[in-house]
């Protein structure tokens, strides 16, 4: 309540010093890390911070100040500041606070916060860490080491107020565990990570279960690598890679990156820019969703956007900036500002109707990939080149472990190319996707 | 309103009471429940930031932050809790950071006196006094060039952060040191067109000191560049797919010895023996042509600390010296854990995280070819010029090194330009296939930001011309 207050009387300040708009912003961050490792303690870490964060608009010129001190002092002088900065500002016509509007009341029953968040302590939080390492380690002899396993426990707050008389505020709770088996096997060493993140501590994995999973996936990466020779063939992407694939494309739909040109899909509204099976969505109100939350950084609601449907692409991820630089009729936020440009909400693509092991069984010669590595993506080519490693699929059967090779592509032709989504969405992160194909793409090996 | 130039112990303690005499006793709390080592670690920073949108200023900003982490050592464990300057704040933050303590509880030391030695990054002129128009200035200078003569431009964006941090680090070995950080990063990114086809072109700068960074680079000879490397990409064809020799060009591609080999010689991985070198020491893995070096010492370079995040002074650290394993980049903890030196390479993305093993400049040292030479000996290969990103996993053992742009070497001649690609390796071999190391070594010009274990620290590489025997090239052609 006091940092809605906090926020409403620095909009006022803004104002009184010749601001013509503004919006604040506070946020509170609490949160705790503990680690484990060889069954025991290896690290704790905790962090309590606050920042505000104000912008001001004199006409159409703008500037954004923000501090971790959150004293009256201080509160002064960077609204003086701000004030003063957007004067150097050059107009941007097309900047400015969203219209009076848009704003409305917005459903809160949301399931981001449980009160039960406060009471775990370093403790519970150790144990968790260490019992994942250990059902990591009696999964297999051939888990030898462990990287890290680690509880991280957290809960946040978010107060917004602006000079058109909007004011609001939430709480988001999240618990994460992970763990990071290494396998060790002919030679080979290997590590894979798995994890379970939450709002609430009663909806994690178990830890036994993320122990288990962590360590197959390490295991049976080790002893029988085989290189391969360069060749185009089918790709599977389990669901955890996948979701990377999604996270570009969530990229390539961003309203920031499409009013500048810098995306691949610019211009493609209404155009065919993937296959007939791609439906994705972004819902920034979903129940639970890891990313949901009842407004956006511009305080506008959040909803559910249809950005492809049957592979046509419908819409942008949008704020009130690139909405009105993209200046199509009737082109308005969709409810994703971060604050200083667009991101995705709960992004994914909705589920098909095979399973994975049909998927994989479809493959007569291909391969299923479970790691990548790289940063080779390009969103304003569609250029995609990216290391990977993974197991090679052969006659429908996951067979040898495949590492150091390349796998390429253009995304243009790569969303195209989905021949198959499988049933098992899976909600690892706030953009997530179930097991893809994509008929072909060129594999970089021997 | 912080003024920078004010000497650091002073400027903490007249703006926020953290004299030393409450420094002590902070470190004393933090050891209240045991534990052999504690640490306050004081930060203020604030950022700048300018960007310049098709002749719009579109973002003008400034962020400002700081804190203080106080951090307890206990055997192997370690526990870190930060705060804001508030003393009530940083004593609770103490008491959190001692959950990891069983131990006898370690003594205070009084602090010992200490002189800075050569600033490696004197700021000529103080950014952060400039006038706001002076620094706008330089955008439209970079843009302006980029568009110079140009009828295919779509897009041209430019931005300028300038950062002043000061840190104070006190232990209770008794260590009381601090550090004034400025520093600035400048890029430019254009996007052009012919028909459908759009690509992006980039050129960035990084630097530790002051505005004479402007006039060794002047932003017109950015905004040049941006440009010529988007229309460079419009006549690039897919690079090939496969395994092929490949050259690096000097500077930026030094990025692989920082993937192939830095990483895997810090000293983390190497204790918990997860890294792939972790029993390597005294061992060969290269040819004897191959030494490769991390060194925080050189002037204004965007990976050089004066000291690092624990105090210890930087150094010039011989990674693998002609072929041999020669040592490990280490924080403090490592170094006692393994009974090796500190080398100076315990850093911390802020005080807010932990300080762990990082590089500071990697580099492969020059070597004797002449780089002509080198493009000569290769029949089929690609010549490596610029570079958009590189990862390593150090306990598989891979590692990838992504190209933004490169050509293809035919006939011992450099020929057409080709798509960005990703190349892969593998660390344990990747020095065995070194053929030949050029004489012209460069550091990189566009300093990057190496991420671990979700901590961003600034570092450079550089290396001379080289050549590798093969990689495998993901190309689609």
């Amino acid at each position: 309540m006091k940092d809605k207050l906090l926020a409403k009387n620095t909009v006022n300040l803004l104002t009184e010093l010749g601001a013509d708009s503004a919006d604040v912003v506070v946020l509170r961050r609490n949160h705790f890390n503990v680690s484990a490792r060889s069954g025991k303690l290896e690290s704790s870490y905790r962090s309590i911070s606050q920042k505000i964060i104000l912008r001001a608009f004199i006409g159409k010129r703008s500037a954004v100040v923000s501090s971790f001190d959150l004293s009256e002092k201080t509160i002064k002088g960077i609204a003086k500041k701000v004030v003063k900065l957007a004067e150097h500002a050059a107009p941007d016509k097309f900047a400015g606070l969203p219209s009076k509007d848009e704003f409305k009341t917005v459903r809160k029953d949301l399931n981001i916060y449980d009160e039960r968040i406060k009471k775990v302590t370093l403790d519970r939080a150790f144990k968790l860490a260490k019992d994942m390492e250990s059902a990591a380690a009696k999964t297999s002899k051939f888990i030898t080491n462990s990287e890290t396993s680690e509880c991280e426990v957290g809960w946040d707050s978010f107060a917004m107020a602006n000079s058109l008389g909007f004011a609001g505020e939430y709480k988001t709770s999240d618990i994460s565990i992970a763990t990071f088996p290494i396998a060790h096997k002919g030679g080979e060493s290997y590590d894979a990570g798995w994890y379970s993140m939450a709002h609430s501590p009663s909806a994690l994995d178990s830890p036994g279960r993320v122990g288990r999973t962590a360590a197959k996936r390490a295991v049976r990466m080790v002893g029988g690598s085989q290189k391969i020779a360069t060749t185009e063939a089918p790709i599977v992407f389990d669901p955890m890679i996948a979701a990377t694939l999604l996270g570009n494309l969530a990229d390539a739909v961003s309203g920031t990156l499409v009013y500048k040109n810098s995306s691949f899909l610019a211009g493609k509204i209404g155009k065919k820019v993937a296959s007939s099976l791609v439906n994705v969505v972004d819902e920034g109100n979903m129940i639970g969703g890891l990313a949901s939350a009842p407004y956006d950084g511009e305080g506008l609601p959040t909803k559910k956007t249809v950005v492809i449907k049957n592979g046509v692409l419908k819409s942008y991820l949008l704020d009130t900036y690139s909405a009105r630089r993209l200046g199509k009729k009737g082109m308005k936020s969709t409810g994703n500002s971060v604050g200083f440009g667009v991101g995705p909400t709960n992004f994914y693509l909705k589920p098909g109707n095979k399973t994975p092991d049909e998927i994989i069984g479809s493959v007569k010669s291909g391969f299923y990939v479970v790691d990548l590595l790289g940063f080779g993506v390009d969103l304003t080519s569609g250029n995609y080149s990216q290391g990977a490693s993974g197991l090679w699929i052969q006659d429908g059967k996951l067979t040898h472990p495949v590492k150091e090779v390349t796998i390429a592509g253009n995304m243009r032709d790569m969303f195209m190319n989905i021949d198959a989504v499988g049933n098992d969405l899976t909600m690892l992160g706030p953009v997530f996707s179930p097991t893809i194909k994509i008929s072909k793409m060129m594999i970089g090996g021997k | 309103m912080i003024n920078f130039s004010e000497h650091p112990p002073k400027l903490f303690s007249d703006n926020w009471g953290l004299d030393k005499k409450t420094i002590e006793k902070i470190l004393r709390t933090a050891l209240e429940k045991g534990g052999d080592f504690s640490e306050v670690y004081l930060e203020y920073r604030v950022d700048e930031s300018y960007s310049l949108e098709n002749g719009i200023i579109k973002d003008v900003g400034e962020n400002v932050s700081g804190g203080v982490g106080v951090r307890v050592i206990d055997g192997d464990k370690v526990g870190l809790a930060d705060s804001d300057f508030n003393i009530d704040s940083i004593l609770s933050a103490a008491e959190a950071a001692s959950y990891v303590a069983r131990g006898k509880r370690g003594e205070v030391a009084s602090f010992r006196s200490w002189k800075p030695k050569k600033n490696l990054y004197l700021a000529k002129n103080s950014l952060t006094l400039g006038k706001i128009e002076s620094k706008l200035n330089l955008l439209r200078r970079a843009e302006a060039a980029s568009r110079k003569g140009a009828k295919n431009i779509d897009k041209v964006q430019t931005n300028l952060l300038i950062t002043d941090r000061v840190i104070l680090i006190a232990n209770s070995e008794g260590l009381f040191r601090w550090d004034y950080q400025p520093m600035i990063k400048f890029g430019v990114g254009v996007v052009a067109v012919k028909g459908t086809k759009r690509e992006s072109g980039f050129s960035r700068g990084s630097y530790r000191g002051g505005m004479e960074f402007f006039t060794k680079r002047r932003p017109e000879a950015f905004g040049k560049q941006a440009r010529e490397k988007a229309e460079l990409a419009l006549t690039a064809t897919p690079a090939p797919a496969g395994v092929m020799e490949v050259v690096l060009a000097p500077g930026e591609t030094g990025v692989l010895l920082h993937e192939a080999v830095g990483h895997g010689f810090e000293a983390d991985g190497i204790r918990k023996k997860t890294a792939i070198f972790h029993d390597m020491l005294g061992k060969r893995v290269g040819s004897d042509k191959v030494t490769v070096i991390d060194d925080g010492t050189v002037p204004n370079e965007w990976g050089s600390l004066n000291i690092d995040d624990e105090g210890t002074p930087t150094q010039k650290t011989v990674l693998v010296d002609k072929g041999i394993v020669k040592g490990f980049i280490s924080d403090r903890l490592n170094a006692k854990l393994l009974g090796i030196p500190m080398t100076g390479n315990g850093r911390r993305q802020s005080f807010a995280h932990m300080p762990i093993p990082r590089m500071r400049n990697t580099f492969m040292a020059n070597g004797n070819d002449n780089p002509e030479d080198i493009i000569r000996s290769v029949n089929k290969g690609i010549y490596a010029v610029d570079f958009a990103g590189g990862q390593v996993n150090p306990t598989s053992g891979k590692f990838v090194f992504s190209l933004r742009s490169a050509f293809m070497i035919e006939g011992g001649k450099i020929t057409k330009p080709v798509k960005g690609a990703t190349l892969t390796g593998s660390c344990a071999d990747i020095l065995k296939k070194v053929e030949m190391i050029g004489n012209d070594f460069e550091f990189s010009e566009s300093a990057g930001t190496c991420g671990k274990f979700g901590q961003w620290a600034p570092v450079n590489d550089g290396t001379p011309t080289f050549k590798l025997s093969e990689m495998t090239v993901g190309g689609t052609g």
